[in-house]
């Protein structure tokens, strides 16, 4: 008898040859994201406590903060908070079945994701 | 029927349904954050402290703080759960991202007010 079970069959896991369809993409940086910010609640904290402290701990503060140099790190910090704003909005209409038709899913994912880079760039220009 | 999920009947349910609470909580949060920065000059530390001067703005503070920690804590609950197999890093990791955030809640609490 011919007993094949679907351990049998060939499968592809290696991650550089799949390609992510836009809902699975926008899904793992939602995650990726999220690990990112949780590692930086002890950072916020910091900030907080010190930038509240005095004036003298802020406008110190403030100095280091403000160095042209930290533009690429805050490019990289500010980008998963607003793919995670953006991402988990529309994970929260998908739980109330506002756009989770797969066409509309496509679409929606696409605005998350150039919404989330758009925002990141006008807040680095601002800034 | 829709009380009954927030039961000890459906375990899982209860973290699931206050990580979509608290999530909506921080969404509300941050706008009204972004929001104030374009009334409030925070450059200065007079500006700065004003922003979190008002009664309301603490109480949200407080309250975002305590759903950012909770949403933190259930989000990179999951992903451990998920992808971390070996039984006693698990055990280590979940632990530590517990711990680390109810520690978080109580520093926010000592610094803060």
């Amino acid at each position: 008898m011919n007993n094949h079970s679907y351990r049998d069959r060939p499968k592809n896991l290696d991650l550089r040859t799949i390609r992510l369809p836009i809902n699975a993409l926008v899904s793992i940086m939602h995650r990726l994201s999220g690990c990112v910010l949780f590692l930086l609640i002890p950072i916020i904290l910091f900030v907080l406590s010190q930038t509240l402290k005095s004036e003298n701990d802020f406008d110190n503060l403030k100095i280091i903060l403000a160095s042209p140099k930290l533009k690429i790190i805050y490019f990289v910090l500010l980008w998963p908070f607003f793919h995670h704003f953006y991402a988990g909005i529309r994970h929260l209409a998908m739980d109330i079945h506002i756009a989770s038709s797969l066409v509309k899913a496509i679409y929606t994912g696409r605005v998350v994701l150039a919404l989330g880079f758009v925002s990141t760039l006008i807040v680095i220009v601002l800034l | 029927m829709i009380l009954d999920l927030l039961t000890k009947k459906y375990p899982g349910f209860r973290l699931w349904f206050l990580q979509r609470i608290s999530g909506l909580i921080i969404a509300i949060f941050s706008i009204t954050f972004i929001a104030r920065l374009y009334f409030i000059d925070i450059h200065t530390f007079q500006g700065w402290k004003f922003f979190f001067t008002p009664f309301w703005m603490q109480v949200l503070l407080l309250v975002t703080w305590i759903c950012i920690c909770f949403h933190g804590w259930i989000g990179v609950r999951n992903v451990i759960k998920d992808y971390i197999r070996h039984y006693q890093l698990r055990i280590f990791l979940l632990n530590i991202i517990a711990f680390a955030s109810i520690a978080y809640i109580f520093i926010m609490l000592w610094v803060f007010y």
